[in-house]
């Protein structure tokens, strides 16, 4: 068990696989084989929860897929198509269960992005990144400016110029 | 930044000291994420935590958890002033650099810092990487009238493309005379005596030079042919090399001038010599900012079109060898013919020699039965391909005309062929491989 602290005193125990997922803490853990306690101080708590629960959710799915296949190479030959099966339909689930995950507000998803790369967990980077750009897509130039609060720097000129660059991404 | 999340986390559904004292028990069943409060928020726990349950632990397809997400959902919008553009840049980066074409454009014109952003951004992005979309080829009409067609192969890739040509200027007649790295270069006219000619990319939809081609003195036995130069890596130029002269007996073009898109001007013609006459119905390409063209007499001319220099080199000596062309794939020049019972591909290597890649029987590759030269000519004729064979630019892959008709894509590794369309029956000459470009 580890115990990680949130940036707010919060304090999580976790299992060492979970904590794991992170990249940063498992390098913590290689250094320094005793260490229990992680002060994580640019995470709050609610943030925090929500990362955990990610990494709990894929620790058990892997963990889950090895027994699963563990189970099958103890039980024989013969049935060399179920593995497969399970795999895809487990994959399938956590794919859906991220896909709900990560359907949150703009400043969680915001707050998670910055955490999964300070505790540089891929996987959580890569989903919540991938969030990010699919509520970009389909947005006009204005909408992406008023859904981020991104305040319009260009003159007139340059945003014209900008957009005779590639005036079919503008219609 | 600190100040920042806590700032964000408070326009949560909740309130944050309701928040903080709530529990947010790990979740799952096996769970062992227990919570521990801190001596700081003890005392609010315990009079907040039987309330606030329900709303908050985010568990493993619970009812609760149900709740909290769709408590979550409600204020999709950021009230208190978290901006996207307060991301770090490599994080705002990886973001852009996931972007569709048409969102990233977008993206680029939101504000300075994401326009600065974006070069690097640009490189990043899958959907930048040269892939091929699909094949321009000409179809004649039941009119006798020349018109673009295309053929699909990654629908994605495609989807941006105006494949019909119709920002251009409608005429009768619409031929693409070249294709290089994503723009086309386009003949057309309404009468023979008077020809027009663009450079468009058909991804971007830019037309980014026109001109009409007054007509020669005895157009009847004029020729031009036109190579298109257009290096991606220097995306802010092209040049278009034009061989031409007259035919009179026999063909015999032997005259070439080069246009620059950066001076706006054709240079003065040069001659190729007189022992070297460009082949009028053979693809060019271009390799290492050379244009490159088949000549009589198995040589093949190659002209930089920087300086307007001239070199003449020698194609691989094959006897009896059947409708060579050229083309190049991942930066080297190929020579592609068919002699004995084969189709032979060879590949000019980085010391000028010609090396013989492949040599593949011609049934497996066009799937055509029977034997014997005069059989594939008339494979060929019937198909009405001058060129029969076209390159892919990066991968070990050629695209065909199979005996029934399709489009098809024969890898070279595995020597598997791959069904990909059906061609119009008046489908003629040439196959360009075309892959987007959005630098221009």
């Amino acid at each position: 068990m580890i115990t990680l602290t949130s940036s707010d005193g919060v304090q999580f125990d976790v299992r060492e696989a979970v904590a794991k997922e992170s990249q940063i803490i498992r390098d913590m853990i290689q250094d320094d084989c005793v260490i229990t306690n992680i002060p994580l101080a640019n995470v709050n708590h609610k943030i925090l929860s929500i990362v955990l629960e990610y990494c709990q959710m894929h620790v058990d799915k892997t963990e889950m897929e090895v027994n699963a296949s563990k189970h099958q190479t103890t039980t024989g030959e013969g049935s060399s198509s179920v593995p497969v099966a399970l795999k895809v339909s487990s994959n399938k689930n956590l794919n859906d269960w991220d896909k709900e995950f990560i359907n949150v507000d703009l400043d969680t998803l915001y707050d998670l992005i910055l955490a999964a790369n300070y505790l540089n967990i891929s996987g959580l980077l890569n989903l919540t990144t991938q969030a990010a750009a699919d509520i970009i897509k389909g947005k006009t130039t204005e909408e992406i400016r008023a859904t981020f609060n991104i305040k319009n720097d260009f003159t007139p000129e340059e945003e014209a110029a900008i957009r005779k660059e590639n005036p079919w991404a503008f219609e | 930044m600190m100040e920042n999340n806590n700032e964000a986390t408070s326009s949560a559904a909740l309130p944050q000291n309701e928040l903080q004292g709530a529990a947010r028990q790990g979740g799952t069943a096996t769970a062992t994420t227990s919570l521990r409060r801190s001596t700081r928020l003890q005392n609010k726990a315990a009079s907040n935590l039987a309330s606030q349950q329900k709303e908050t632990p985010r568990g493993l397809a619970t009812s609760s958890n149900q709740n909290s997400v769709r408590c979550r959902k409600k204020n999709k919008k950021t009230k208190n002033g978290v901006s996207l553009s307060m991301l770090p840049d490599d994080l705002l980066r990886d973001i852009m650099s996931r972007l569709p074409p048409k969102a990233f454009f977008r993206c680029k014109g939101v504000s300075k810092s994401l326009l600065e952003l974006s070069t690097e951004a640009f490189r990043l992005n899958k959907h930048f990487r040269p892939t091929v979309s699909g094949l321009f080829h000409d179809t004649l009409s039941w009119h006798g009238d020349l018109r673009s067609n295309y053929a699909e192969v990654s629908a994605i890739a495609s989807q941006e493309i105006d494949i019909d040509l119709k920002v251009l200027p409608r005429h009768r007649n619409m031929r693409i005379v070249d294709c290089c790295n994503g723009l086309l270069l386009v003949q057309a006219w309404n009468c023979q005596v008077h020809k027009h000619l663009y450079v468009y990319n058909p991804t971007t939809r830019n037309m980014l030079a026109a001109w009409s081609v007054p007509p020669p003195r005895d157009w009847w036995s004029f020729y031009e042919v036109f190579s298109l130069a257009f290096d991606p890596r220097v995306p802010s130029q092209f040049y278009i090399v034009c061989f031409r002269g007259w035919t009179h007996e026999g063909v015999d073009l032997n005259f070439f001038q080069t246009f620059s898109s950066k001076t706006g001007k054709w240079r003065s013609e040069k001659k190729l010599g007189s022992d070297c006459t460009i082949k009028i119905w053979n693809n060019g390409t271009f390799v290492g900012g050379k244009v490159y063209r088949l000549a009589a007499m198995n040589k093949i001319v190659s002209v930089d079109p920087s300086n307007n220099s001239l070199q003449v080199m020698q194609g691989p000596n094959i006897m009896n060898s059947l409708r060579p062309q050229i083309g190049q794939s991942r930066g080297y020049l190929h020579f592609i013919t068919v002699a004995h019972e084969t189709l032979q591909i060879w590949i000019l290597n980085s010391q000028q020699h010609w090396i013989l890649k492949h040599a593949l029987r011609f049934n497996q590759v066009f799937g055509v039965p029977g034997y014997g030269l005069l059989n594939y000519e008339m494979f060929f004729t019937s198909l009405n391909v001058e060129n029969p064979v076209a390159l892919h630019p990066e991968e070990e892959v050629l695209f065909v005309p199979s005996a029934r008709g399709n489009l098809m894509a024969f890898d070279l590794t595995t020597r598997r062929r791959r069904e990909l369309c059906n061609l119009p029956r008046t489908s003629l000459l040439v196959f360009w491989v075309y892959m987007p470009c959005y630098l221009i």
